[in-house]
């Protein structure tokens, strides 16, 4: 059996679906080349092999990262790489491109044995990386981040070329049909503007490989319509694309074949075209999925806990008004910038508000800073996990008691660690959080155990009103059904969320009642009914 | 996890303390009269001033701040206490210094937390603005304020220890508790780790911006006043190179400049450090133009080898709580 051998933790996949999975084995016959490279090499003539990574191994501590995993990559293909958080695939791009050395394996890019030894050396060996966190100066201007670390200079004094480079970064825009003043500052552009010039740079220093990691996270759906279009040219042009994303519909879009990755080992590779969303879930979490979302009863909603009236903020939220009930989710829907943050903020007290009123459980309160916000039980899982939800560097019991410092302190006021690292561990538990201890930092942790960790904060100091702020961004298809599962249990318990997604289907499966947002203004606020339709509130947030 | 406790690792981690070790083995051989109790009594109480000073500002350091103005703050407090406690008495001197410290410190701190000024440009004005001040108070003349009682206290010692040593010892430990031990201090932690973070978990970060600025001049005045009584005078240069000392010592500690971490301990190390350092290079009789060309290349090795070793370290996973 070439596919899902289940030497992973997740428990056996029972025999119904075994048969399933046997049959896919046999219906797919690529899948088989990546666990018997030498077919592949054979058939080389007609698809060339650009990178070739065998039997690489890598253990952190006592954790094995990767488990002689395999991965193949042909020539001028689009080649997606799947897996949960924590599954290796960060890791096995870092080994490629020398931020980590592997422990075992071996590496080679068009036929030739290579060991890179950091990012310059990868970058000059060919193989270009778009981080999600984007690694560009903001106060540079487009050209001199896209030539960074490779000035082009000439002369004795090696005066730097300003004017060719800026030239070939326009004429290199203008060929992928992308719009952008070569003296621009970067700090002046979006987030998919700013990853344009990363991609620039990359292919700037000739890159064959470029690894996209979680390119759309951040991008509106028309940039993400113009990034699919530039990869594709890209792929014209013959250069290879490994693809990183938790969205499995980019993978049907734009991926000739993808790799799933679990728990360190490398599963299967599979030719997109004969697959299905169903069955890479199922290879990425080892078992299968019943579906995205759990069950909920939608409709069962108490009396109003949280109500805004009239707000407005300066220069943008105009007269919103919205009403939130105890047991109730309320999906704020609406296209990136139509203010659905902004409410989130104004509400949590982040932002300054211009005018309009707050009642908590029907009394006005005044919420002018977070402080008071806090006070008044609110909490909010910003957007922004690394920046605004968490202390990277701090552990992860200093991240969650933060939040109420009081609760952890002795009779005499004074911090316990022990209590600190009790409560933590409460959460550890109840949440799922995957970590060896309270003390780890939250840096290490996967995305989706950092978003439980924001999450536990706010449960920490008791919030009954949560705000979460696209709480599933970026986080894996198996933590995003338990972050799911965690926001049905806390409005059964009475507590109550206002949800932000960007992404149609979690709202619709998850809230009670929607509200669509459009520059500023609340458009539209309907009753999650049976019979609505994406299409019904999608006419609102376009305006 | 288990703790290694291997020499190896403990040097890695602890630069400071085997420099430390190092120097005192280095002058207990050369400087004669180096590792003797007088003089290392002596290099307590030529730390104390400036150390009760170093503990509050690395409270103001971990929390993501620094305050250039305690230099001049201290050359102006000893001038005004001489002059009232002239005048008007001994206590209500101490009183006037004190609500002047806090008062300094509150001006910076509301200027920085509020204002949202960046505290280098803030303290640095604050800084000339009242060195202008003590230069007009006494037209840049010392005062003489001799007074047998103060004196005999400020220099005298309780169970060995100069008196000055036991308020550097105490500010030591209160600083510690308050780091380690309060919510106020892992306020600062956390203020000073990340300011956006810490605003959207519902802390107060204005109000701790704030604090340490006043923390930091009331601290510098109690310094500022002890100094005065030992030396029964006030001038205008006391305290002259005190921002430079005081951070050199919390940075050769190994508190970073970038904020979030740190400890007073670390602080201390650092202090008896740049102590011994400068006391053993007098006792050598070095001249003095060289002793500075000495100081600043030990202290530039130093801090070098703990970055070094710093960056070599894999990040530990786990951190110490």
């Amino acid at each position: 059996m070439a596919c899902a051998p289940s030497f992973s933790k997740h428990p056996p996949i029972p025999a119904g679906n075994r048969e399933r999975s046997e049959r896919t084995a046999a219906d797919f016959p690529p899948e088989r080349e990546n666990h018997m490279p030498r077919d592949d090499e054979r058939k080389s003539c007609m698809q060339e092999n650009i990178l070739y990574m065998k039997g690489i191994s890598k253990t952190f501590g006592s954790t094995k990262a990767l488990d002689h995993v395999d991965f193949t990559v042909r020539k001028g293909e689009v080649h997606a790489l799947l897996g949960e958080n924590g599954a290796g695939k960060s890791t096995l791009m870092k080994i490629l491109s020398g931020v980590y050395t592997a422990d075992e394996g071996t590496i080679e890019i068009e036929g030739k044995q290579v060991q890179f030894k950091n990012t310059r050396e990868s970058a000059q060996g060919g193989v270009g990386l778009v981080f999600q966190e984007l690694n560009l100066v903001p106060s540079l201007t487009t050209t001199e981040n896209a030539f960074l670390g490779h000035l082009q200079v000439t002369g004795a004094l090696k005066r730097v070329q300003w004017k060719k480079m800026q030239d070939e970064f326009a004429r290199f825009m203008k060929s992928i049909d992308f719009e952008m003043d070569p003296t621009q500052l970067v700090s002046d552009l979006s987030i998919a503007e700013k990853q344009m010039v990363e991609i620039a740079r990359a292919l700037m220093m000739q890159s064959r490989i470029i690894v996209l990691d979680e390119p759309t996270a951040p991008l509106t759906t028309e940039e993400i319509r113009k990034l699919f279009a530039i990869v594709r040219n890209l792929k014209e042009k013959g250069i290879t694309i490994i693809y990183i994303s938790h969205r499995l519909e980019e993978v049907f879009q734009i991926c000739d074949r993808a790799t799933v990755l679990r728990d360190g080992h490398s599963i299967c590779t599979l030719n997109v075209a004969e697959t299905n969303k169903a069955e890479l879930i199922e290879k990425m979490v080892g078992r299968s999925m019943e579906g995205e979302f759990p069950p909920r009863q939608l409709g069962q909603y108490g009396e109003p806990v949280l109500e805004v009236k009239n707000l407005f903020t300066p220069g943008f939220l105009r007269d919103i008004s919205l009403t939130l009930h105890k047991g109730e989710i309320l999906g704020l829907a609406g296209l990136v910038g139509s203010g659905r943050s902004e409410i989130a903020r104004a509400i949590f007290g982040a932002d300054k508000i211009e005018k309009g009123e707050f009642y908590i459980g029907g009394k006005k309160v005044a919420i002018h800073s977070t402080m008071l916000a806090k006070a008044n039980s609110i909490g909010l899982v910003p957007e922004d996990r690394k920046d605004e939800g968490l202390a990277v560097d701090f552990s992860i019991q200093k991240n969650i008691t933060i939040t109420n410092l009081k609760k952890t302190c002795g009779r005499l006021g004074i911090l316990s660690a022990d209590r600190e690292a009790k409560a933590a561990e409460k959460y550890i538990k109840e949440l799922s959080i995957k970590t060896p201890s309270s003390r780890q930092r939250v840096e290490q942790l996967s995305g989706g155990n950092q978003q439980k960790v924001v999450l536990a904060k706010w449960l920490y100091n008791d919030a009954d009103i949560l705000i979460l702020d696209e709480p599933t961004r970026g986080i894996d298809v198996g933590a995003k059904y338990e972050i799911y599962l965690l926001m049905i249990e806390l409005v059964r318990q009475g507590k109550a969320i206002i949800m932000i997604s960007s992404e149609l289907p979690e709202i619709f499966a998850l809230s009670d009642r929607i509200v669509v947002m459009y520059e500023g203004e609340v458009r539209n606020c309907v009753d999650n009914y049976p019979g609505l339709k994406p299409e019904d509130v999608m006419q609102f947030a376009l305006g | 996890m288990k703790k290694k406790r291997d020499f190896g690792s403990f040097v890695k981690s602890n630069i400071i303390i085997v420099a430390l070790a190092v120097f005192v083995l280095l002058f207990s051989v050369s400087a004669k009269g180096f590792l003797t109790v007088n003089n290392i009594t002596n290099i307590l109480l030529q730390i104390s001033t400036y150390g009760i000073v170093a503990f509050a500002m690395t409270i103001s350091i971990i929390g993501g701040e620094f305050d250039l103005s305690v230099s001049s703050l201290m050359g102006f407090i000893t001038l005004l206490f001489t002059d009232l406690a002239k005048k008007a008495g001994v206590f209500p001197a101490i009183l006037v210094c004190l609500a002047v410290g806090l008062l300094t410190g509150l001006l910076n701190g509301l200027m920085v937390s509020r204002l949202k000024m960046n505290a280098f440009v803030v303290t640095l004005g604050m800084m000339m603005f009242i060195k202008g001040l003590a230069l007009t108070y006494t037209g840049g003349r010392p005062n003489n304020f001799p007074n047998p009682a103060l004196n005999s206290f400020a220099n005298g010692s309780l169970l060995r220890i100069p008196t000055i040593t036991w308020f550097f010892l105490i500010t030591f430990l209160a600083v510690h508790l308050i780091l380690r031990y309060t919510r106020f201090g892992r306020n600062v932690y956390a203020t000073g780790g990340n300011p956006t973070v810490a605003r959207m978990a519902g802390v107060n970060v204005e109000f701790y911006k704030m604090m340490l600025f006043v923390i930091l001049g009331f601290v510098t005045s109690v310094s500022a006043i002890l100094m005065s009584m030992r030396l029964s005078a006030g001038n205008v240069l006391y305290g002259s190179d005190l921002t430079m000392s005081v951070i050199a010592g919390i940075v050769i500690g190994g508190t970073s400049m970038a904020g979030g971490s740190g400890s007073a301990v670390r602080t201390f190390w650092g202090t008896l450090f740049i102590g011994v350092l400068f006391n053993g290079l007098q006792r050598l009789e070095i001249q003095a133009s060289w002793q500075d060309v000495i100081k600043g290349a030990i202290l530039i090795m130093v801090i070098s080898m703990d970055t070094i070793m710093a960056q070599r370290k894999v990040r530990k996973t786990i951190v110490r709580d």
